[in-house]
């Protein structure tokens, strides 16, 4: 359906009065979610030593952890809980670093790539997220649980591109502490706690990314071809709900307006429905 | 300091294998009260860390 150049404005301008009436709400909750969530994983480590919990349990939580810690850290990166004008946003930074501690990346590092994503979704040679492309979920198992964690996996930051687009300061930051993060593993594993660092930190940070990288990456563009404002994301009608998959079905919306936030994308798509369909955007399952 | 990275991580499976995968894995042999002859469980542990993480800084993939 083609619309014609004024109605085309009259679409924006409606879609974007729709998208202002969601921005900057409640975000205080990115703060205790982000922060609770560290807390929680942190308190494992003595937890375990100690022998407290049993380990499985640990691991159990520590799993649950790992798939948490990204959603505040990706409102951090889009300066969507502290204005960036306010006195407090270096709350908005610290939630940012905080919360991705389990996974083991970067803050900065992770802004930077993320912002490339936005850029450039779908794109083969440019969007950072595009190696999660997949077939189907159990190709997405695969491809994200394995192949991901393959030492030729991730970002190839020596290519011209990545040169370009990602400071230094943001590669070196991420290096630092994910080698800080090895001498704090070794040197447990060598003093007898081996076991610990695998169930507290190193199990859960891979079944963590591979969850994020199937649920918040490969569902919301897959198949990952498609580019342009209205067709590089999905809507879709989960079979595990709105809750397991974190808010997803939804990621249109925030690929649309990145400053409205994740609790309020269910809203705003639904008001933003109609133009959505005026727009043949991907809505699967009956969303 | 890019370049002291680079060689880490170029070597990155074969630390993972000795300096990690080794201790991690005798301490999972004493649990499971596992033992070959001739060697301790944590030479052992060294030797499959040693060979995997060689492996996987050639092929750069663990399978």
């Amino acid at each position: 359906m083609s619309t014609a150049p004024g109605a085309e404005k009259l679409l924006m301008n409606r879609e974007r009065e729709i998208a202002n009436k969601y921005l900057f709400n409640e975000t205080w909750i990115y703060v205790f979610w982000g922060l609770t969530n560290f807390f929680v994983w942190l308190s494992l480590w003595p937890l375990a030593i100690m022998n407290i919990l049993p380990l499985w349990l640990i691991l159990l939580i520590a799993c649950i952890n790992g798939c948490l810690a990204y959603l505040p850290s990706h409102e951090a990166q889009h300066g969507n809980i502290i204005r960036r004008s306010s006195p407090y946003f270096w709350i908005n930074e610290f939630v940012g670093y905080v919360s991705v501690i389990p996974l083991l990346t970067g803050y900065k590092f992770l802004r930077e790539t993320h912002m490339l994503h936005h850029k450039y979704t779908n794109n083969s040679d440019k969007d950072p997220d595009i190696g999660n492309k997949s077939k189907n979920f159990f190709h997405a198992l695969w491809i994200c649980g394995v192949m991901q964690r393959q030492p030729n996996a991730g970002y190839n930051l020596q290519t011209d591109f990545y040169q370009r687009n990602i400071s230094k300061r943001a590669i070196n930051e991420h290096l630092f502490f994910y080698w800080f993060h090895w001498i704090v593993m070794i040197s447990l594993a060598w003093m007898g706690y081996g076991l610990v660092a695998l169930s507290v930190w190193w199990i859960p940070r891979i079944v963590g990314t591979a969850y994020l990288q199937i649920t918040l990456s490969w569902l919301p563009h897959r198949p990952m071809e498609e580019q342009g404002r209205y067709k590089d994301t999905r809507g879709w009608k989960a079979m595990t709900g709105t809750i397991l998959t974190q808010g997803m079905e939804y990621h249109i919306i925030h690929h649309l307006y990145p400053g409205i936030p994740l609790h309020r994308t269910p809203d705003a798509f639904r008001d933003m429905r109609p133009i959505l369909v005026e727009k043949e955007c991907v809505l699967d399952g009956g969303i | 300091m890019t370049k002291v990275f680079e060689i880490l991580i170029r070597f990155g499976p074969l630390f993972f294998g000795v300096l990690f995968l080794a201790p991690v894995l005798s301490e999972i042999l004493d649990k499971l009260s596992f033992s070959i002859p001739y060697l301790s469980n944590l030479i052992f542990s060294l030797i499959i860390g040693f060979l995997w993480g060689t492996y996987a800084c050639f092929k750069k993939s663990w399978v």
